[in-house]
């Protein structure tokens, strides 16, 4: 347990250090992954079918704001319904169009959970997404949520029925548009997985928010039962055909993913390094805030220590660490002469960093069981 | 001389206004009556025109119905079926919108309300110096 928190001491000090070049990074890399998922599925309009445009658009998402990725996504979706059929670019225009004006107003900042939905469901692994959200997000994102799932069900329908649209003529408009509309109507398997989502983070929100012990780990384990329980009951009626196989391994991931989010969140404030700049009647401030780590430490324990070996000023701990002469555990000690003073007497105690120091008081507070 | 609890409470102001205080300021500027009105002129023109589009849909949807009996179209009745859906859908949109709006507000200047007491707080320290 130790090493894992020396490992994610390490990870968020990288992170702090390097935050200036990890955000780009990732940024660029999410940029990277949607367009070439929405490339690699769709793929109708070739001039943009290459990886080396995804490449391009990746850097330039890196350092634009990342409700943009969104926007290329969006666009590159659209140059592919448009290589395929104008009435088909004409249906995800006005699709776009109404989940931006009508839900995208309730989360204007989740705009990257969209572009990623679709990703994940076309991965197999969506439902790790509401746990996730739940732990992290505001409840307005399950709004954003719904709308990846809308999204990915109407790319699906047009890729899934590309092949008869593609042979339809420009006067079977009308044909094209049923083919859709239809198909979008028909997918009651959108409608379960919008309610399973929703209900999930919702449970996961409220549950992690609830003032009792242990509110995260029910969080997580209620989120993953109630997607399931919600999934099922889903299947049961409507017959939506969902793999329950898939389910129950994606929901193991998305509770290990939980647990590996309250690790973490409990002790990383994600805030970023923040340059702000203000002035007084005196000077002017140009500041660079540095969010503190605030690892929750071990408390120190007083250890009953066996004696103190004189003359080299070092210590027998029983931990090899306080070893400080070199000589090792093996080393028998007894040869040494023996002040036949105890450190617990003396006022020795280990602190948080396991030496030992002399004068202890209460005041100082870290040593204290 | 630089002092620091100054410079400490300066910078997280500093940085509340180029966070999260950046929307909260901008709802806090105006008063609530007026900041949810303007949230719901919004949320009447997002429902109109995503309601336009759907019906356009629904048109092209079934125009073959509506062109081989475009002689025995109701039209009155029609536009009337139009108008009851977009009244019902209107109203739930707006009702939602206007819980979401309250809140907003609140959570706003809520915040505010702290910032502004930071404010004060660095006047008088300024006061002291």
């Amino acid at each position: 347990m130790k090493s894992l928190f020396e490992i994610r001491e390490k990870v968020i000090r990288f992170y702090y250090k390097y935050d200036a070049f990890i955000i780009p990074v990732i940024k660029a890399i999410l940029a990277f992954i949607v367009l070439h998922a929405v490339n690699s599925r769709m793929g109708y309009f070739h001039k943009i079918d290459n990886v080396a445009i995804e490449l391009i658009v990746s850097l330039l998402c890196s350092f634009l704001p990342s409700g943009l990725i969104l926007v290329f996504a969006g666009l590159f979706s659209l140059l592919h319904m448009y290589g395929l059929s104008l009435i088909v670019a004409a249906t995800g225009v006005v699709l776009y169009l109404v989940i931006y004006l009508l839900f995208l107003r309730f989360a204007p900042k989740a705009s990257l959970v969209v572009a990623l939905t679709p990703v994940l469901m076309l991965w197999k692994i969506p439902y790790i997404l509401p746990i996730i959200l739940g732990l992290c997000a505001a409840p307005g994102t399950a709004v954003a949520m719904g709308c990846g799932v809308i999204a990915y069900y109407f790319l699906y329908i047009i890729d899934s029925n590309s092949a008869t649209i593609a042979t339809m003529e420009l006067g079977d408009a009308a044909d094209q548009l049923k083919i859709i509309i239809d198909g979008m109507l028909a997918n009651k398997g959108m409608l379960i997985v919008i309610i399973a989502f929703v209900v999930t983070m919702l449970v996961v929100y409220f549950i992690r928010r609830l003032p009792i012990k242990r509110n995260w780990e029910i969080a997580i384990g209620s989120g993953a039962a109630v997607q399931m329980l919600v999934l099922l009951i889903g299947d049961v009626i409507m017959d939506t055909g969902i793999s329950f196989i898939n389910i129950i391994l994606v929901s193991i991931l998305a509770v290990a993913i939980g647990f590996g989010i309250k690790f973490f969140k409990y002790c990383v404030d994600f805030n970023r390094t923040e340059n702000v700049q203000f002035e007084d009647d005196d000077y002017y401030y140009y500041v660079k805030a540095v969010p503190k780590i605030s690892i929750a430490l071990e408390s120190g324990r007083v250890r009953q220590i066996n004696r103190r070996v004189g003359g080299h000023g070092s210590f027998v701990t029983g931990s090899e660490d306080f070893y400080e002469d070199g000589l090792g555990e093996d080393y028998d000690y007894s040869e040494y002469p023996e002040d036949g003073e105890y450190y617990e007497e003396d006022g020795y105690y280990e602190n948080n960093d396991g030496y030992y120091e002399e004068n202890f008081s209460e005041e100082d507070g870290d040593g204290k069981n | 001389m630089l002092d620091r609890e100054k410079v400490i409470m300066m910078t997280r102001m500093a940085s509340y206004e180029k966070g999260k205080g950046k929307d909260h300021l901008r709802i806090g500027s105006s008063f609530r009556a007026d900041y949810i009105f303007a949230s719901i002129l919004k949320a009447i023109f997002a429902i109109t025109v995503a309601f336009v589009c759907g019906v356009a849909l629904y048109i092209y949807y079934n125009l073959e119905q509506f062109v081989e009996n475009i002689y025995d179209l109701d039209l009155v009745a029609i536009l009337k079926g139009f108008g009851k859906h977009y009244l019902i859908v209107m109203i739930i949109y707006v009702a939602i919108c206007y819980i979401v709006a309250f809140i907003r507000y609140a959570v706003a200047t809520g915040s505010i309300r702290k910032y502004k007491s930071n404010l004060k707080k660095l006047r008088k320290m300024q006061k002291d110096q």
